[in-house]
């Protein structure tokens, strides 16, 4: 079967995008609100980057190996840890269900449609905020914009590739994709294609929300090494670690901080704060 | 005794599950902590189970905390499994060392309104010094533990000294008289 190659598609919809810009563009001068349909888009242009929503223990991975895994990276290197550790039999079925849980089917039906499919890493396309928390972990990994630029294989979809490009029997649109990706040039106007509806309605401090959240986010594709030198900056949701604060100190009112799960839990997380100080990356907590 | 929490479907990695807690059918998943306990339908359980996502079970437990406690074992065993993150044995003061000034001042707070009240002295001092230590270039944080430890040093010396007026008054009056007097002579006319 051919494959399709899914960043060969971001740079031929181009013209495309832009064909459809100035339809918007039209709509929007018809409507007296041009001026705020391009202040949208230069923010995009001005401000795009990549975030990567990580659980912990996945963060820890990526600092420690010094790279990004793909997810059956990320598997092949959890079944070498385990044989080297443990002497369990390691089930590989087991890892993907517990990482990728219910997407797993539709997950490699979407990679083997394409080139190079296994090797991709996904995030989204960031403006500012932590991303994705809810669905993909509280750590939100936003890579330094030049370093983003400079990846040769990056592609943006309009929306989560599993949920809107695969249906219920494991097969790829590629129809639909074709006309909803974009190549890094062209992000700022598949960013207003899809929120030219949304732009007037939403206060521009909100903005970065709209393009970037648990409900709702431009996918971005990657298949160049994602190494630890690429972070710009880690957001944290601040949230998570005062509810954390909260359960030590009520522990530690009742005498029984020392052995406890929460106690364990948070050591664990400064050994993550401790590596991305070694390593010179930084880092905030964010409310949100 | 009968057990009144049941866990009736456990994730595969054996770290989330779903139990049945006074009627109310809720998720747990790591840390566990009382926003990670979502509550959700019989329906949202078969499709986990009809996704291969979580496997049935049938665990009985006294109360919540002991689901929790069995969930978190499993959630250690699993990072043990991985070696992907160590458990360290670090103190109080290495725990806080990435808390932000709002948790410090939380946390002094919480020393001064129902540590001290409660009159465990220890661990209020303990917390108060750690935390001026960890903030030696915040001038407001280091006065306000600076603070907490005086009236500790001062209940202190009442407690030794005035055991009988501890006895005979709760701390809360206590702590705001010794603001309020100097001497023995003016002590022992409250005392009296």
């Amino acid at each position: 079967m051919n494959k399709y190659n899914i960043f060969e598609m971001g740079d031929k919809n181009s013209d495309q995008l832009k064909a459809c810009y100035d339809i918007i563009k039209e709509k929007h001068r018809g409507q007296g609100s041009l001026c705020i349909l391009e202040k949208f888009t230069k923010m995009i242009e001005d401000k795009w980057s990549v975030s990567i929503n990580m659980p912990p223990e996945r963060i820890h991975r990526f600092l420690s190996l010094g790279h990004c895994d793909s997810i059956h990276g990320y598997i092949e290197s959890l079944e070498r840890t385990i044989e080297k550790t443990s002497d369990i039999d390691v089930d590989r079925e087991a890892l993907y269900r517990g990482l990728l849980k219910n997407w797993k089917d539709k997950r490699i039906a979407f990679e083997k449609t394409f080139d190079n499919g296994k090797s991709f890493k996904y995030g989204a396309l960031n403006v500012g905020g932590i991303g994705i928390v809810g669905r993909y972990g509280y750590f939100c990994v936003i890579l330094d914009r030049s370093e983003a630029e400079k990846y040769l294989s990056l592609v943006f979809i309009m929306c989560d590739s599993l949920r809107n490009y695969v249906d219920d029997n494991c097969c790829v649109n590629n129809k639909k994709l074709e006309k909803e990706v974009s190549n890094r040039n062209h992000v700022q106007i598949l960013a207003s294609a899809k929120h030219k509806e949304d732009i007037g309605l939403t206060p521009t401090n909100e903005w970065s929300k709209m393009i970037c959240s648990d409900t709702n986010y431009i996918e971005a594709i990657i298949q160049d090494d994602i190494k630890v030198e690429h972070i710009g900056i880690v957001y944290i949701k601040k949230s998570k670690f005062d509810e954390l604060y909260n359960d030590i100190f009520n522990k530690l009112a009742d005498g029984s901080v020392d052995g406890s799960f929460v106690k364990s839990y948070l050591s664990d997380l400064n050994t993550i704060f401790e590596k991305m100080d070694q390593d010179g990356i930084r880092w905030e907590k964010l409310n949100e | 005794m009968s057990k009144d929490v049941a866990m009736i479907a456990i994730s595969t990695d054996n770290t989330s599950a779903f139990i049945v807690n006074d009627g109310k059918l809720l998720l747990l998943t790591p840390p566990y902590l009382a926003s990670d306990q979502i509550e959700v339908t019989e329906n949202d359980i078969d499709k986990a189970l009809q996704l291969d996502q979580f496997k049935e079970c049938d665990h009985k437990f006294d109360n919540i905390k002991e689901a929790i406690n069995f969930l978190e074992n499993q959630y250690i065993e699993m990072l043990k499994r991985f070696g992907v993150v160590k458990s360290s044995t670090e103190n109080f003061k290495e725990l806080l060392k990435y808390a932000d000034e709002g948790v410090y001042i939380n946390y002094l707070k919480r020393t001064k309104n129902e540590l001290i009240p409660n009159r465990k002295f220890d661990i209020a001092e303990a917390i108060a010094i750690d935390i001026m230590d960890l903030n030696k270039e915040n001038p407001d944080i280091k006065n306000m533990a600076n603070d907490i430890l005086q009236k500790i040093r001062k209940l202190r010396y009442w407690k030794t000294r005035y055991q009988n007026l501890l006895n005979k008054f709760p701390l809360e009056s206590v702590i705001e008289r010794t603001e309020q007097v100097q001497t023995d002579e003016q002590i022992y006319q409250i005392a009296a």
